[in-house]
C-alpha cells in the first residue's frame, strides 16, 4: 500500500483525474525562481518602510522623540501612536470573538511584549528607513515581566492588559475560558482499574515559513482605492479588518496575495505591519513596501500558544477509557490572535478518536508578556494529544495491556460510522481502526515489543483531526468558487482560497476538468484578490479540499448544465443523451455529432440566435458558495462543530544514545485517512510536511524567553528548525481512504493530520526505550541525557521527567473560588 | 548593512598598507561567511572593506621543506576538505573541514576567516589547538608567529592587532604513528557545536601512549587543553576503564558556560565526558593501526 507516488504529466493521463498524481501546476515557476512573492514587487515611486520595535517586553513608554529621525535624508514620513490616535481603531474582535480589540498598530502607552511596534518610518530606501528608525529616541520605564502562565494567574500578578475589563474574572490575566463536560468524572475515577495523571507542558513554536511576513500598500488617490499586496492566508480576513480599522468602505480596499511562501497558520490574520504600511501609503499617496526581517518574524510572527495541562485519564481493566479530566493553562501571550480558539478546538477535537463517556475539561486562556498566540498547524489539537496519548500508554502499562490493542479497543471504527461521540462529534466515516493496524504492522509492532533491545523503543499515537470547522466564535465555515467558461473554451477559476503551498491550482483544475470534460491544462486558477475573488474565509484548518473542492465541483456542474442546455438545443438532442468529454459535447454513441465547448461558449456570448428560447446572451459563468453543515457548541462545549474527520495512526521506532541523549528515529510509519484523495502527490507532500512540523515541535524547536520576556533565540542559528537531513525516510506512508459522507466529493483535509501524533508517538517510544516518561516539550538531547542521569542516580526502573508527582493534587492555582468567579461560556 | 567603501586588494603589500592606514575602521573580507552576517545585522559597520580573496600570496597550501603544512589565509574549506596528500594526523584537517556547516558555506568560507572569527563553537580553533598550529601574521612593519594557545583570547577575540593580517596557519609535522579523533556534538547536521573533544595520541613501540593531547571546545570562550587528562594517558595502554577516567578528568578541566539554548553547563560537561571517552578510544585504536 505504501507505493511511491510519482508525478505524471497531465498530457499522459486519460479519464478522470481525481485520485491521479497529476504534476503540480505551481511547480515550474516555484522551482525555477519565477514565482511572485511580495518582496518581488517593485511599483513606480515605491517607498520603503521599517518599524521600530520595543527591545523590552513590559514597560511604560515615557517619551518618543522622532525629531532627529524626521530630518534624516530620504525620510518621507515618521509615524507613531500619537499620529494615528482616534483615527485607526484597534482590532481582534471582528473574526475572533474577543470582547475587545486587543491588537493595535502601535504600542498604546505600555509595551506588552518584546518586538511590539513603537514607530515606523517610510523613506526612499530600506537603508534610509533603517537609519531613521535607529535615530528615534524612546524612554522606557521598565515593568516586571510576567513570562510564566501559571504565575500570571496568581492574584497578585501584575495585570498585562490594563485597559481591558474582561468578563471572565478580576485580575489573574485570564481573558477567556473554556469548559467541556459530559458524564461524571468522579464516577469514572471510582470505577476505574487505573487512574493516571501528569502535568504536561507544551512549548511555543512558530510557523517559520520560508517567506517572511510583509506587504506593499498602495493608495491611489484618483480611484481612492487602497491596494494591499500581502503574504497572507486570507485576503478577505485582512481586507475586512483593515477596512474596519482604517474606517474605509470595504469596496475601497483591495487585498491581493500572489505566491505566498508558506504560512502554517502564522499568516491567518491581519497584522500591525499591514495596517502601518496602509496608513503610510494613505498619507503619502505612494506605494510603501514593508518587509519584516527574519528576526522580526521570530519576535512577532505569532507562535503556538504554550500550555500547562494537569491531565488525568481513567481506564477500566479491559482497557476502555472511562474518563478524562484536564485543567489547562493556555499561554496566549500578551495579545490573543487565535490563541483562545486553539484552546477550545484543541481540547474538544483532541479527545478523538475516542468517545470518552466522562469528560471534564476546564481551560483558562492567560496573558503573559510573550508574543501573540496564533494559529499553527494542528490548531491546538496536537497539545491535547501530547498529554492524552501518553496517559493512555501509562494506563495500559499499569493494566498490563498493549498500547495498540488499547487504541483499537477505544477508537471509533469504520463499522460504527456514522457515530456520535460522547461530546457530540458526528464521525461521518473513518478508517481509524485500519490505520492503526497498518501502522503497527509496518514497524513490526508485536515483534519489537517482544525483542527488547537496550535504548531502543517503539511508540504509538493516533489523531482524528477535524477537516473543516465552525469555530465557537466564527459562526461560518464558508468558501466560494466562481467559474467562467471563456469564449475560446478555456476556463477561469476564481477562488476565495489563499493558497500558500497546498497546490490549489492543480487540485481545483483536476475537479473542473473532471466535471466539465475540459483539458486540465485549459483550466486556470487565479490568485487571491478581493476585487475579483468570491467571498470566503481563506486557507487554513485543512478546509480546502472539502470546502473549495465542493464549491468547485458544484460550480463546474452548473457550468456543465448550461453548456448542455445550449448544446441540446443546437444538436436537437436531450441533455440526458449528451456527454462532455475532451473539450467537446457529443451525442452519446454518436461521437461525430457534437460541438466543441469553445463553440458553445462563443455562441452563448456572441450568437444569441443559436440559443434556446428564453436564454439571453452572455458568458457562461457560475458561482457557488459552500458552508459545511456544522453546529455551534452548546453550553457544555458539546456538539458537532466539524464537518468531517481525517485520521492518522503513527508508529515510531527510536534509538537513544545514552552518552549524548540524542534520539534517532530508525523507523517511522504513518497511516492516514484523508477521504477521497484528489491528488496523491499533494496529499503525500502535506503529510510529510505536517510530520516535519510535528517533529520540529517534538524534538527541535522552541521559542525560549528569559525571565524578562526577551526571546533568547530569534535566529535560525538557535531556533532549531530541523533540516532535511533530520527527517526520517517516511517511505512507510499509507493512505486508507474512508470517503466523507458529508462532503459531496468524499474529500477530507490532509494538511494537519500528520502533525498531531508525532510528539506523543516519540515520547511513548522514549519511555519504551529508557523508562523515562517525558512530560515537557521539546524533547531535546540535553533533557534526555539529564533525565537518564537522574534515573541512574535514583536507581529506579522508571522516571517521570521533569515533573514526578506521586502526590498529585491538581494545579496549585485551582480553587473553588476561581471556578465560581469565572464566567463559563463555551462560546 | 550600512554604507562602506569596498577596496580590492591585489597583493599582500597593498593589504598591509591599507590596514596600516585604516586600522580599526577597516574590515578584512575573505569568504564573508561571518563578516557579511555581522554587517547585515549592523553588529559591525566598517567604513572600509578590504577584499582579500584575490590576493595571490594568501591563496595556496602545501608542505614546507621542514614538513610543516602551511595553509594560506584565503584557502577555502572546499579546498581543504578534499586536500590530497595530507600527511599523518593532518588528515584530520580534511575530515573535520568536510563536516563544518554545509557545502554552500564551505564553498566560500576560508581557513583564515574561521581562525580570525574565533567563535568558540566553531571547529577551527579546536583543530588549531590540538594540532599545535601557529598563526602567521604580517603588518607593514612586522611579522609574527603566534602559537594557537596564545592566539585565541576570548569570545570572537584574537591577539591579532588592528594593523595585522593573518596570512597563513602553520601545522607542525607530526609523527606517522599518531592516532587522532575529533568528536563533535551538534543538534542538527552542520550546526555550531555544543561540545567538541579532539584527541591526538602517539604510541611507543610497546603500544603505550608516549604523547597525548586533548582539547575541549565549545564549552568556554577559548579551547581548553585538558593537561591532567593527557598525563593520565602517558605510559599507559588505553582500556575502556582508563578512557573513562580520562573522560572524567576532561570534564573537570572545563567550566562550561550557559551560552546556548538547550545546552545547560551540566549537560555540556556530561557531553564532554562522553565525547572524551569516545575520542580517546578512537585515537588509541587508530594509533595502533599506524605503526
Amino acid at each position: 500500500m505504501a507505493e511511491k507516488v510519482t508525478a505524471l504529466a497531465p498530457g499522459s493521463l486519460s479519464g478522470s483525474l481525481i485520485g491521479k498524481p497529476v504534476e503540480r501546476k505551481e511547480d515550474l515557476r516555484l522551482l525555477t525562481g519565477t514565482g511572485h512573492f511580495v518582496d518581488d514587487l517593485r511599483l513606480p515611486g515605491m517607498l520603503h518602510a521599517k518599524i521600530l520595535r520595543s527591545p523590552v517586553a513590559h514597560a511604560r513608554i515615557k517619551r518618543v522623540d522622532v525629531a532627529a529621525a524626521s530630518a534624516m535624508p530620504g525620510v518621507r514620513a515618521v509615524l507613531t501612536a500619537r499620529d494615528i490616535e482616534g483615527r485607526v481603531e484597534s482590532w481582534g474582535d471582528l473574526m475572533q470573538d474577543l470582547l475587545v480589540g486587543d491588537r493595535t498598530a502601535f504600542v498604546k502607552g505600555k509595551v506588552l511584549y518584546e518586538g511590539q511596534e513603537i514607530a515606523a518610518v517610510a523613506a526612499d530606501t530600506r537603508y534610509q528607513a533603517q537609519d531613521a528608525i535607529e535615530a528615534i529616541e524612546v524612554e522606557y520605564e521598565d515593568l516586571p515581566a510576567v513570562v510564566d502562565p501559571e504565575a500570571a494567574m496568581r492574584e497578585d500578578a501584575p495585570i498585562i492588559q490594563e485597559g481591558i475589563t474582561y468578563e471572565f474574572g478580576d485580575g489573574r490575566n485570564i481573558f477567556d475560558t473554556f469548559r467541556l463536560k459530559c458524564g461524571d468524572w468522579a464516577e469514572a475515577e471510582a470505577r476505574a482499574a487505573a487512574v493516571v495523571r501528569g502535568r504536561f507542558t507544551v512549548n511555543r513554536v512558530m510557523g517559520a515559513a520560508t517567506e517572511p511576513h510583509g506587504c506593499v500598500a498602495h493608495y491611489d488617490s484618483s480611484s481612492q482605492l487602497l491596494t494591499l499586496y500581502t503574504s497572507t492566508q486570507s485576503v478577505f480576513m485582512v481586507r475586512d479588518v483593515l477596512s474596519k480599522v482604517l474606517h474605509l468602505p470595504r469596496h475601497r480596499v483591495r487585498v491581493i496575495a500572489q505566491d505566498v511562501g508558506g504560512g502554517f497558520g502564522s499568516k491567518a490574520e491581519c497584522f500591525p505591519h499591514e495596517v502601518i504600511a496602509s496608513v503610510l501609503s494613505l498619507r503619502l499617496g505612494r506605494p510603501v513596501k514593508l518587509m519584516l526581517s527574519r528576526a522580526e518574524v521570530f519576535l512577532v510572527g505569532t507562535a503556538r500558544s504554550g500550555q500547562v495541562r494537569y491531565a488525568e485519564l481513567a481506564m477500566a481493566q479491559d482497557g476502555s477509557i472511562l474518563g478524562y479530566r484536564d485543567r489547562v493553562v493556555h499561554n496566549v501571550g500578551a495579545v490573543s490572535a487565535w490563541g483562545n480558539q486553539t484552546l477550545k478546538i484543541g481540547s474538544y477535537i483532541g479527545l478523538l478518536p475516542y468517545s470518552i463517556p466522562n469528560v471534564d475539561i476546564e481551560g483558562y486562556a492567560v496573558h503573559t508578556n510573550q508574543m501573540p498566540g496564533g494559529a499553527l498547524r494542528g490548531f491546538g489539537v496536537p497539545k491535547t494529544l501530547w498529554a492524552k496519548e501518553q496517559l493512555l500508554d501509562m494506563a495500559a502499562e499499569q493494566l498490563g495491556l498493549d498500547p495498540v490493542e488499547v487504541r483499537l479497543r477505544n477508537t471509533v471504527k469504520e463499522a460504527d460510522c456514522p457515530f456520535t461521540t460522547s461530546v457530540g462529534q458526528v464521525i461521518d466515516s473513518t478508517s481509524m481502526d485500519h490505520c492503526i493496524r497498518a501502522a503497527a504492522e509496518a514497524v513490526s509492532w508485536d515483534r519489537r515489543r517482544q525483542e527488547r533491545k537496550p535504548y531502543t523503543g517503539v511508540g504509538f499515537a493516533v489523531c482524528l483531526k477535524y477537516t473543516s470547522c465552525r469555530h465557537p466564535s466564527l459562526d461560518t465555515d464558508c468558501d466560494a468558487i466562481r467559474i467562467r467558461l471563456e469564449t475560446d473554451g478555456t476556463v477561469s477559476v476564481y477562488s476565495s482560497g489563499t493558497p500558500h503551498g497546498q497546490g490549489h491550482e492543480t487540485m481545483l483544475s483536476q475537479i473542473v476538468a473532471d466535471h466539465l470534460g475540459v483539458d486540465f491544462r485549459r483550466v486556470h486558477v487565479m490568485s487571491a484578490d478581493t476585487a475579483t475573488s468570491p467571498f470566503g474565509l481563506g486557507t487554513y484548518g485543512s478546509r480546502s479540499a472539502a470546502l473549495l473542492g465542493t464549491a468547485t465541483r458544484e460550480a463546474a456542474i452548473k457550468v456543465r448544465d448550461r453548456v448542455l442546455q445550449i448544446a441540446s438545443h443546437i444538436l436537437e438532442a436531450s441533455p440526458a443523451d449528451l456527454e462532455l468529454t475532451q473539450d467537446r459535447v457529443q451525442v452519446r454513441g454518436v461521437p461525430e455529432m457534437g460541438l466543441y465547448i469553445e463553440t458553445i461558449a462563443a455562441f452563448a456570448a456572441y450568437k444569441s440566435h443559436q440559443l434556446p428560447p428564453g436564454v439571453s446572451a452572455g458568458g457562461i459563468e457560475e458561482s457557488v458558495s459552500y458552508d459545511t453543515p456544522t453546529d455551534r457548541p452548546d453550553i457544555n462545549g458539546c456538539g458537532n462543530w466539524s464537518a468531517t474527520y481525517s485520521g492518522a495512526a503513527h508508529a515510531a521506532v527510536i534509538e537513544v544514545d545514552p552518552g549524548t541523549g540524542r534520539i534517532s528515529i530508525i523507523d517511522y510509519a504513518m497511516a492516514h485517512d484523508s477521504g477521497t484523495v484528489i491528488n496523491p502527490l499533494v496529499v503525500k507532500g502535506q503529510h510529510d510536511g505536517a510530520f516535519a512540523h510535528g517533529l520540529a515541535w517534538a524534538m527541535y524547536e522552541s521559542v525560549v524567553y528569559d525571565e524578562d520576556g526577551r526571546m533568547m533565540n530569534p535566529t535560525f542559528r538557535e531556533y532549531y528548525a530541523p533540516y532535511a537531513a533530520d527527517m526520517p525516510e517516511l517511505e512507510k506512508s499509507f493512505e486508507i481512504p474512508a470517503p466523507s459522507t458529508v462532503i459531496p466529493g468524499g474529500h477530507k483535509g490532509a494538511g494537519e493530520t500528520a502533525t498531531g501524533p508525532v510528539a506523543a508517538a516519540i515520547a511513548n517510544a522514549l519511555y519504551d526505550a529508557t523508562g523515562i516518561r517525558f512530560t515537557e516539550l521539546p524533547i531535546t538531547p540535553d533533557k534526555v541525557l539529564m533525565a537518564l542521569r537522574e534515573k541512574e542516580r535514583r536507581g529506579t526502573k522508571s522516571l517521570v521527567f521533569p515533573n514526578d508527582m506521586p502526590d498529585y493534587e491538581g494545579p496549585s492555582w485551582w480553587s473553588e473560588d476561581l471556578v465560581r468567579n469565572v464566567r463559563w461560556d463555551a462560546l | 548593512m550600512r554604507g562602506f567603501s569596498w577596496q580590492r586588494m591585489n597583493s599582500l603589500e597593498e593589504t598591509v598598507a591599507a590596514l596600516a592606514e585604516h586600522g580599526d575602521d577597516a574590515a578584512v573580507l575573505a569568504g564573508g561567511q561571518t563578516l557579511l552576517n555581522q554587517m547585515k545585522l549592523r553588529i559591525v559597520s566598517p567604513a572600509t572593506v578590504l577584499w582579500i580573496a584575490a590576493v595571490p600570496e594568501l591563496g595556496s597550501w602545501g608542505y614546507e621543506p621542514d614538513s610543516s603544512l602551511l595553509v594560506g589565509a584565503i584557502v577555502r574549506y572546499e579546498e581543504m576538505q578534499t586536500a590530497p596528500g595530507l600527511r599523518g594526523a593532518h588528515a584530520m584537517i580534511a575530515k573535520v573541514t568536510s563536516n563544518i556547516a554545509d557545502q554552500s558555506v564551505r564553498n566560500m568560507a576560508t581557513v583564515g576567516g574561521a581562525l580570525c572569527t574565533a567563535d568558540p563553537h566553531q571547529d577551527y580553533p579546536v583543530l588549531a589547538s590540538v594540532l599545535e598550529a601557529e598563526i602567521v601574521t604580517r603588518s607593514r612593519s612586522s611579522r609574527r608567529v603566534i602559537p594557537a594557545s596564545e592566539f585565541f583570547v576570548d569570545f570572537y577575540q584574537t591577539s591579532l592587532k588592528s594593523d595585522e593580517l593573518l596570512t597563513a596557519v602553520r601545522f607542525p609535522p607530526l609523527p606517522a604513528a599518531t592516532g587522532w579523533a575529533f568528536e563533535k556534538f551538534n543538534l542538527r547536521p552542520g550546526d555550531y557545536a555544543r561540545a567538541i573533544v579532539a584527541c591526538r595520541i602517539l604510541l611507543d613501540g610497546d603500544e603505550r601512549v608516549e604523547q597525548a593531547r586533548i582539547v575541549v571546545g565549545a564549552t568556554e570562550a577559548v579551547p581548553i587543553r585538558a593537561t591532567e587528562a593527557e598525563s593520565l594517558l602517558v605510559g599507559q595502554r588505553v582500556t575502556e576503564a582508563l578512557a573513562q577516567r580520562v573522560a572524567r578528568s576532561a570534564m573537570a578541566a572545563t567550566n562550561p558556560l550557559a551560552d546556548q539554548v538547550f545546552a545547560s553547563p551540566e549537560y555540556k560537561r556530561e557531553l564532554v565526558g562522553t565525547l572524551a571517552c569516545r575520542a580517546v578510544m578512537r585515537a588509541y585504536q587508530q594509533a595502533g593501526k599506524n605503526p
